[in-house]
């Protein structure tokens, strides 16, 4: 919350039309909104298309921008349904049709798996992330976006349009499928 | 017992969930930055802008479509400063202009009015000339007085015939008896 506040001003200054005050505020959010698109969509090309759309989109109506929240939510929420509206796109379903990809959201190139991930072994990590993949969409957006650790519950609530316990619901839902899929498979 | 049940593999689920969305963030600032900068260097972009530039185009069509064609007047100061006359040659033949027919005008028919007034227009030609009277008299020969005819030198007598006739004078004006 900090960090909105403090872009506040940069809020201020890209209504009255600066852009290089619009330009920080797309750095300051990012990497918030392309987590956000990727949560959804699972493919890091797609999801910074989204991104770019969403901050466009954003420029062209911040005179829309009341302020009621935060400008990272306000801008995500935009993300959010815009990588929604490409989900569910026949197009993309065609694409994926004809040549599916070979693994969704695949291992990030220079990440080294967290200490709690290294626990599990590889062939284990490949197994969850799989199980995870699986998940109902509701379910899945709902535990990645809770996990990605850069928001909290209630703006994560707030992006996805769902009251926060309606959110821990279904994060804890997401967590116990996919341990009920894990140990079917043993 | 399943390595989910402790808490640290449940950390571990959430830490692949977390590696799940932990791709590096592409510089989606350049990106919006170098898009918004084109969007404002075309002017013709903008939706005020493009709907003017059609409405002028759509309004200098329809004038071209609707103007008259006008033969282009030749300007007399169009044949000052000509420059030298080229060498004779064969004069070029050109094809004649296309000409209008010229109209036909069909003479009027002629009716029986017509006829009979043509007819009260012109010049009596019956009324005789003066003089045609003569003309139209018989010859008439006097053999006492015409002189004779030879024939291969040998003259021949004038035939006998009676007198020619004398006309007395008859007054017609009706005046000489009271005189």
């Amino acid at each position: 919350m900090s960090e909105t506040r403090a872009a506040d001003p940069l809020v201020e200054r890209a209504r009255g039309g600066d852009d290089a005050a619009f330009g920080a505020l797309v750095e300051a959010h990012q990497a918030r909104v392309f987590r956000a698109a990727l949560a959804v969509l699972g493919s890091p090309e797609e999801a910074e298309d989204v991104a770019q759309e969403a901050f466009l989109t954003a420029h062209a109506k911040l005179h829309t921008f009341r302020g009621d929240a935060a400008f990272s939510t306000w801008v995500g929420r935009i993300a959010w349904r815009a990588a929604l509206d490409r989900r569910r796109s026949l197009v993309r379903r065609l694409k994926r049709f004809v040549s599916p990809p070979e693994d969704e959201w695949p291992e990030p190139p220079a990440g080294d798996p967290s200490p709690e991930a290294q626990l599990l072994g590889r062939e284990q990590r490949d197994r969850t992330r799989r199980a995870i993949a699986a998940l109902p969409a509701g379910l899945r957006d709902a535990l990645l976006m809770a996990t990605a650790g850069d928001q909290p519950y209630e703006q994560v609530a707030a992006v996805l349009g769902i009251p926060v316990g309606t959110l821990k619901w279904r994060v804890s839902e997401a967590r116990k499928r996919v341990k009920a899929s894990l140990e079917a498979r043993r | 017992m399943s390595e989910f049940r402790d808490d640290a593999a449940e950390r571990a689920l959430d830490a692949v969930a977390r590696a799940m969305t932990a791709h590096p963030a592409p510089d989606v600032a350049s990106a919006v930055r170098a898009r918004l900068g084109a969007g404002r260097a075309t002017p013709a972009a903008r939706p005020g802008w493009t709907a003017a530039a059609l409405a002028a185009a759509a309004a200098v069509v329809v004038a071209v479509w609707l103007a008259p064609e006008r033969p282009v007047p030749a300007s007399p100061a169009t044949t000052v400063a000509r420059g030298p006359r080229p060498p004779a040659g064969p004069a070029p033949v050109l094809a004649p202009a296309p000409t209008r027919p010229a109209p036909r005008v069909l003479a009027p028919a002629a009716t029986a009015a017509s006829r009979a007034a043509a007819a009260s227009r012109a010049p009596a030609l019956a009324e005789p000339w003066p003089g045609d009277e003569l003309k139209a008299a018989p010859l008439r020969l006097d053999p006492l007085t015409e002189p004779s005819l030879a024939i291969d030198g040998i003259e021949l007598a004038p035939l006998a015939g009676p007198a020619p006739l004398e006309f007395e004078a008859v007054d017609v004006s009706g005046r000489g008896e009271e005189e």
